[in-house]
């Protein structure tokens, strides 16, 4: 039996789909490259070590539940196989959070980028997304915590999407078409990465979900060349919880981020899913 | 939320019991359980809760979805 132990998974973020998803429309899912480790030793309590900032939206539950199964399944002396567990993970979501999709565990085991889309009550598809072009590095700010509750954020579009369905579903459609578009360009080539970004985040903002000190950030940084989308349930007052951030020129975007006073990170996306990092 | 009651609910199979404090905000005939931190959207638990439906993560009808808002909003008028 192994003595120590180590083992890691990433967090994800959504790359586009929020929201909409919630109302049968499709959303991409990337693993990123901040990870949560839990390391164990014969006998010892776990030890817990993250970089995936929590409550934005960044997988770090998903993150902790697949890292947990891969480490149980290790100390167990099992054999490596994703497939089980992604499963132990999805269990243990549930038995958390009630009815997961399986989303989040499934990007979070397995990496790199996923499709979901849930079609009817009974019936969604997974699609893990094989990429034929590498991609450019992007960064997180993050404009703060918001003032509302993600509850409310929802009740919000549910509330809105109900006095005037119509429009509201318009703007679903066109995130549609904007994650397709994504889908496109990861797999097939062909769009520009920075207008899809910058269409997205102008969707979302037309939903409602953007504050206007976000989207102040987000225009100025398409006036500097780059382009940025909130990524997850967003926030209406002063802040909106994270940007995901896309420039060619990082030292442009990493001096934009000090002169605001701006917390940034760099993210790669598609980044590896659950590993063992030490064993002996 | 005070008053709500949180009981242990089999959110496994019959053969492969997992056993998960609920809480049941259906009827006795029309059960609809749910996490206890799904009801406290301020908390921690209750945000990741919440990013998780934002992000299709959590998978709720959207009658499920009405009544979860319905029920916390109730509870919160009575204070």
């Amino acid at each position: 039996m192994l003595k120590r132990v180590k083992v890691s998974a990433p967090g994800k973020v959504i790359l586009s789909g929020e929201h909409a998803v919630v109302y049968g429309h499709p959303a991409l899912l990337t693993a990123v490259s901040r990870r949560l480790s839990i390391a164990r030793e014969r006998g010892k309590k776990r030890l817990i070590d993250s970089n995936i900032p929590i409550g934005c939206g960044m997988g770090s539950s998903a993150a902790y539940a697949v890292a947990l199964s891969a480490l149980k399944l290790k100390l167990d002396g099992k054999k490596w196989d994703l497939q089980r567990i992604n499963n132990e993970a999805y269990k243990m979501e549930k038995k958390q959070h009630g009815n997961p999709s399986g989303g989040d565990n499934t990007v979070v085991t397995y990496g790199g980028f996923l499709w979901y889309r849930k079609e009817i009550e009974s019936f969604k598809i997974f699609s893990t997304v094989k990429i034929t072009r590498k991609l450019p590095e992007f960064f997180i700010i993050d404009t703060g915590r918001p003032k509302e509750t993600t509850k409310e954020m929802i009740q919000f579009i549910g509330e809105k999407r109900t006095k005037n369905p119509r429009a509201v579903n318009n703007i679903f459609r066109e995130i549609e078409e904007i994650t397709r578009a994504f889908l496109k360009f990861l797999t097939i080539g062909g769009g520009d990465l920075s207008e899809l970004i910058r269409e997205n985040q102008t969707l979302l903002e037309k939903l409602g979900v953007v504050s206007n000190f976000t989207s102040s950030i987000a225009k100025e940084i398409s006036k500097i060349g780059g382009a940025a989308k909130i990524s997850g349930a967003g926030g209406r007052k002063l802040s909106s919880g994270i940007l995901l951030v896309h420039h060619l020129d990082t030292s442009k975007l990493l001096h934009f981020a000090k002169r605001r006073n701006l917390k940034i990170f760099s993210v790669k996306l598609g980044e590896e899913g659950v590993r063992i990092d030490r064993k002996n | 939320m005070a008053d709500i009651q949180i009981i242990n609910v089999n959110v496994g199979t019959k053969e492969n019991p997992v056993v998960a404090p609920r809480v049941n905000i259906g009827t006795e005939q029309e059960p609809f359980f749910v996490p206890p931190h799904a009801l406290k959207p301020d908390t921690p638990e209750g945000t990741e809760y919440w990013n998780l439906v934002a992000n299709g993560d959590l998978e709720l009808r959207e009658d499920e979805l009405g009544e979860i808002l319905a029920f916390i909003e109730d509870h919160a008028k009575k204070g």
